[in-house]
């Protein structure tokens, strides 16, 4: 038996996994679309890694991303981190000299900055998604383009289509405005990869010390256009690491695997998960005017998480199962 | 006569005073009840989206108030202290009220500018004849005016939280934000916690400023600089004044190399995001705690 541990990473848009020995080598990872259905895309996740690898132990586990909480109450996680902990984590391990971690996901884009390899400060975007994943996707199916050509073709223009970067609405009129001019699709592509860079620069990174080394991390990532768009702008060199999309992941697994060493045992509740009929619900609490939206998780028949209500009567009351 | 006062904006620092002024005239009045979801989602259909949270919550109070009373205390704060403004929606929300309730109400709204005692002097003669009586009512609501709510805060780490007082104790906005620091075993101070003078210096960069409320974040934010850990900055969405203040201080605190996080509010519910961003900024302090990283300039 190899004794592994496991992490999980549940965005806006992806799933991620990853099992990591004890000397911290990834023996398997996958990647796969949430698709607004967390539970299915976490059990087809576990599938997907245990395929492959029926000789080993999990012994811990450890959630993040933005659905981490309810993850970690499905798969029995041992510790459930917040996403900039976990990929500040990978990214010193993978490259102890990191200064700067930019990360772009589906909905977030965050910039961490790192001291001796400890997190010092971050900062994340706020109240807006421009800029991020789901933006270039949506631009890459009405243009036609498969995402994963994107970057490409912002590599062959040669110069670059001036695009809106604030604003995903104004990004897009300009964008159609330009191709109405006769303007090629590259340079268009090319201005939107420099519009996101600008975004993130002038809003999520703004008045932070950019310093080398900085890992380019997230989906985004994949994005070779966006990259070099970064380059441009900086004028230092931007690395992305081989597994860029699943940092998070790997992040966490390497805490679970701290924190279980610690511990000596996992919470994780095995392979048969599978077979368990996981459930969410809502309800609309009325016994004051708050209306609190309380969720709750479900087990086959048993509730195993609830949260939501501001007076924390709905959550104080649940048996510790946890 | 029954006087509606709105438990929203300005009730949050001048409440107390408007309390007691009114019950020694013996003026019966009626305050609208803590903020809930329901006064919220009231309010936010009388303004436009693009107004910030404070003002769709203050409608939301006037909603709950109309035909439970027959007047509406509403003063329009202009200028404090020669020179000194408040924000134009502090300004403008008479007018607001006055579009929507005039049918419900007859609205009191004395305009104060720099006149304070005056105004609710005169006030006071138009609700009672007897002058004694009046500046009775001032004087003994007068002890008030400078004991603001505070949040209670004893032990460290500390957390300076930054923003106005309708945003920190109105608790319908700022709960899952309070909570979520003290579950990270943070201490919470607020502008409210410094003495008046300090609160309205006008030494240094304070000078410039022409915002009151601004002036006292900024006199705060750096007079507390150097007690706290960080420094958590609340700003209504489309808050004008703010947006421009939190610059001014964002660049101070990089400079001084304390952790300074931005959260923007608005009404929707959802409190993940905020909590994301506030578990990793309480942990990144954490962590400057234990590798001692405060003493490192960046």
């Amino acid at each position: 038996m190899i004794k592994t541990y496991l992490g999980i990473d549940v965005g806006s848009i992806s799933t991620k996994g990853v099992l990591i020995t004890e000397n911290r080598e990834i023996i398997a990872h996958a990647y796969l679309r949430t698709q607004g259905q967390p539970i299915e895309a976490i059990k087809n996740l576990i599938k997907e890694l245990f395929k492959d690898n029926k000789n080993i132990e999990i012994k811990g586990v450890g959630t993040t991303g933005s659905a981490r909480r309810l993850a970690g109450v499905i798969v029995g996680a041992d510790v459930i981190k917040n996403e900039i902990i976990t990929h500040a984590v990978a990214a010193t391990y993978f490259y102890p000299e990191t200064r700067t971690i930019i990360e772009i996901g589906g909905q977030d884009s965050k910039i961490i900055l790192l001291k001796d390899s400890v997190p010092v400060d971050f900062a994340m975007n706020t109240v807006c998604a421009a800029g991020t994943g789901s933006f270039l996707e949506h631009q890459a199916i009405r243009l036609g383009i498969p995402i994963e050509e994107f970057g490409d073709y912002a590599l062959r223009a040669k110069k670059a289509a001036t695009i809106a970067g604030r604003c995903t609405v104004f990004a897009e009129s300009d964008m159609i405005h330009k191709t109405q001019l006769g303007i090629p699709i590259e340079e268009i592509i090319r201005g939107l990869c420099e519009a996101i860079v600008r975004n993130y620069l002038g809003t999520v990174a703004k008045g932070k010390d950019i310093q080398p080394l900085i890992l380019f991390q997230g989906g985004v990532a994949a994005n070779i256009g966006v990259k070099t768009a970064f380059e441009r702008a900086l004028g230092i060199e931007v690395i992305v690491p081989q597994h860029f999309l699943i940092m998070g992941a790997i992040g966490a697994a390497f805490i679970a695997q701290d924190y279980t060493q610690k511990t000596k045992s996992t919470k994780f509740i095995g392979e048969n998960l599978l077979d368990i009929n996981f459930k969410t619900k809502t309800f609309e609490c009325r016994d004051c005017t708050n209306f609190c939206e309380v969720i709750e998780t479900y087990k086959n028949t048993q509730i195993i998480d609830r949260y939501g209500d501001r007076c924390g009567k709905w959550s104080e009351k649940l048996p510790n199962i946890i | 006569m029954k006087v509606g006062i709105p438990r929203a904006l300005l009730y949050y620092r001048y409440g107390e005073f408007w309390k007691s002024f009114f019950k020694c005239l013996n003026v019966d009045f009626i305050i609208s009840p803590p903020t809930n979801k329901k006064i919220l989602d009231q309010g936010v259909k009388y303004v436009s989206s693009e107004v910030c949270l404070p003002v769709k919550i203050i409608c939301g109070h006037l909603d709950w108030l109309k035909n439970k009373a027959t007047h509406l205390f509403l003063p329009r704060f202009v200028e404090l202290n020669n020179g000194l403004y408040t924000c134009p929606k502090m300004i403008g929300i008479v007018d607001i009220a006055r579009f929507h309730f005039q049918n419900y109400f007859q609205i009191i709204s004395p305009k104060i500018k720099n006149n304070f005692y005056w105004t609710h002097f005169k006030l006071g003669l138009k609700l009672t004849k007897n002058p004694l009586k009046v500046k009775n009512a001032i004087d003994n609501a007068q002890k008030y005016l400078n004991s603001y709510p505070k949040l209670k805060a004893n032990g460290a780490p500390k957390i300076l939280l930054l923003s106005h007082f309708y945003n920190i104790y109105d608790y319908y906005i700022s709960q899952p934000i309070i909570e979520t620091f003290k579950n990270q075993g943070f201490t919470i101070i607020t502008k409210e916690h410094l003495d008046n003078k300090r609160l309205n210096s006008t030494k240094g960069f304070a000078k410039n400023i022409r915002w009151v409320y601004e002036r006292e974040l900024y006199n705060a934010f750096y007079y507390f600089l150097p007690q706290v850990q960080g420094v958590c900055n609340i700003i209504s969405f489309g808050c004008g004044p703010d947006s421009l203040i939190s610059e001014v201080m964002l660049n101070e605190a990089h400079i001084q190399n304390k952790p300074f996080l931005q959260l923007i509010i608005d009404e929707h519910t959802s409190a993940t995001g905020l909590i994301t961003r506030i578990e990793a900024f309480c942990e990144i302090i954490k962590k400057r705690l234990d590798n001692n990283v405060s003493s490192i300039i960046l």
